[in-house]
């Protein structure tokens, strides 16, 4: 008797669960849908009323006009290289300043950390005026270094945040272990610590890739040549014009989002392990 | 002068936002409080079949093996997306779903006769201002939603065993242990996400930039019209520094409330 009610219960608990499931995936994934969906559609359909839910003719001749573009590859290539170079900067730099952080102790250093900490809080609206002018008294707008840089002053705190929820995880005893031994404080670092955190190494600096690639507020103000642009402001600069290409924009869309997307879901175990361990304790 | 007042009540935009924002990771909530009953059932049970002192973490992967359990992985790793996508990208779908022309939202809209024909939400003042807002839910939900996931699953399971010992009901633990447990994580959560929805700018630029009439300028739009569009980088930077102060009180909550200070 009890326990066929308590199987109920949970077959009960379960087609709650189901539902809330649902409802969830629908809200979060239709509008990615829908635009994945209209970047497959011909321009007869895209432009009927009321729209249909599947393309009847599946075409790809939107990515024909938008990768024919010589801009867009130009685009694509830019983020890559600025988004690549922001990841490696980021990681080399921040890996140092995260381990330095967790596992030694010098004057100076609980300040460092609240500067961190504070850095990673600070919104980048405000340091846009700022950061721009020193960037552009500095004649780097419209270059690489400038931006990179740009994108290093909001990612890099948040990388070193991260960085340090991994080192610290590693105990202190292997460290002491090492040193027993005889192995010198650099040795213990890059033979006994590096090797342990490389996966979330790997993730963070991904995840500061992904920041990067997203960027838009402080690229759109550092650039104004067309030649320098980043793929979300050379998409910003086709939703502001008057005569909106939705088709080209919708494939543009999906192509930015589906490598961003695959690689979050390669690291995502990394990244939620460190953003719950260290960011944000009750 | 007036306007400025008016512009600084659009910070009650963002709070409304991280209040919804707060109810949908109500849902992380009641996944648990489901999740803690039939554990409680089970917990019974075990007792009853000699299994004695079970872990109730055990019982959570042996018995409650719905789509949260096994799937739960993939479940979250999908509701984490809206973190990644870019926000030019959500700007551009909202834009196109409510085109008064081609969307389709609009088009429902528009068929069930509560829009007028070509007509788009984004060119009403209220209405612009409420899909703004619920488009930056959309966009920052899962930061929340993985901290109190982590907080969930950092609660003392020790507690809830106790509790049961003890006679207590499922609802009981639930208000009594899970929503206490959960106190600090909320109130580093609301002043973390007050600071970044307030002055988070892009989503809302180039959905509306801060149009129509104003009706969904908030400061950091002001910010940037006033350094670029426009440019009186005094005016700027006096919002700039407002700003900051206003989000300096938060940050230093922040501060004394994580345990940053003992570690």
């Amino acid at each position: 008797m009890r326990l066929n009610s308590v199987k109920t219960r949970t077959r009960l608990t379960k087609i709650f669960l189901a539902i809330v499931v649902v409802i969830m995936i629908v809200i979060v994934g239709l509008p990615l849908a829908w635009m994945a969906l209209s970047s497959f559609k011909p321009s007869t359909e895209l432009f009927k009323m009321p729209p249909s839910i599947l393309p009847k003719e599946w075409s790809l001749v939107w990515y024909e006009d938008a990768f024919g573009n010589d801009e867009v590859i130009r685009y694509f290539v830019n983020s890559l290289i600025i988004s690549g170079a922001t990841m490696i900067v980021d990681v080399v730099f921040g890996t140092f300043a995260a381990y330095s952080l967790v596992r030694f102790e010098y004057h100076g250093r609980k300040t460092i950390m609240m500067g961190v900490l504070a850095a990673y809080c600070i919104p980048p609206i405000m340091l846009m005026v700022p950061l721009c002018r020193i960037i552009a008294n500095m004649g780097l707008k419209d270059s690489y270094i400038g931006i990179i840089i740009g994108h290093l002053t909001v990612t890099f705190p948040f990388t070193v945040w991260l960085l340090m929820s991994f080192f610290r995880k590693i105990p202190k005893v292997l460290d002491e272990a090492a040193l027993v031994d005889g192995a010198s404080s650099m040795q213990t670092f890059a033979l006994v610590d590096l090797p342990l955190c490389v996966s979330g190494i790997l993730s963070t600096g991904i995840m500061a890739f992904i920041l990067s690639w997203n960027e838009f507020l402080l690229s759109s103000v550092l650039i104004s040549h067309d030649y320098m642009k980043t793929l979300t402001v050379g998409m910003s600069t086709y939703i502001s014009s008057t005569e909106i290409n939705w088709g080209v924009l919708m494939a543009l869309g999906t192509a930015t989002t589906i490598p961003i997307v695959l690689l979050f879901t390669a690291i995502q175990k990394y990244f939620v392990e460190g953003m719950t361990a260290g960011a944000v304790k009750g | 002068m007036l306007a400025g007042i008016v512009q600084l009540l659009q910070i009650v935009a963002p709070c409304l936002c991280l209040l919804s924002e707060q109810g949908i990771t109500g849902i992380h909530l009641v996944d648990h409080f489901l999740r803690s009953k039939t554990c409680s059932n089970d917990l019974l049970l075990g007792t009853q079949t000699q299994h004695g002192l079970v872990n109730q973490n055990d019982l959570l992967n042996l018995e409650c093996t719905g789509i949260v359990q096994t799937d739960g992985n993939i479940f979250r790793t999908f509701l984490l997306v809206p973190y990644v996508v870019p926000a030019i990208v959500i700007a551009l779908v909202t834009r196109w779903m409510l085109s008064g022309d081609y969307g389709i939202i609009s088009a429902w809209l528009q068929s069930a006769g509560w829009l007028d024909h070509r007509q788009s939400l984004l060119a009403l003042p209220g209405p612009a201002l409420c899909v703004v807002i619920i488009i930056n839910i959309w966009r920052s939900y899962p930061f929340p939603m993985l901290i109190y996931w982590a907080a969930l699953k950092g609660i003392d399971s020790a507690m809830y065993e106790a509790a049961k010992v003890d006679g207590a009901t499922a609802w009981q633990i639930f208000w009594r242990i899970t929503i206490p447990q959960l106190k600090d994580t909320t109130i580093i959560l609301l002043v973390l996400r007050t600071v970044w929805t307030a002055t988070y700018y892009d989503l809302i630029q180039m959905i509306t930039g801060g149009g129509p009439a104003g009706s969904t300028t908030h400061l950091p739009i002001m910010i940037y019209q006033n350094s670029f569009g426009n440019p009186n980088i005094a005016y700027a930077s006096a919002i700039s520094v407002f700003l900051g102060a206003l989000m300096f009180v938060f940050v230093v909550i922040y501060v004394k409330r994580s345990d940053f200070a003992e570690d």
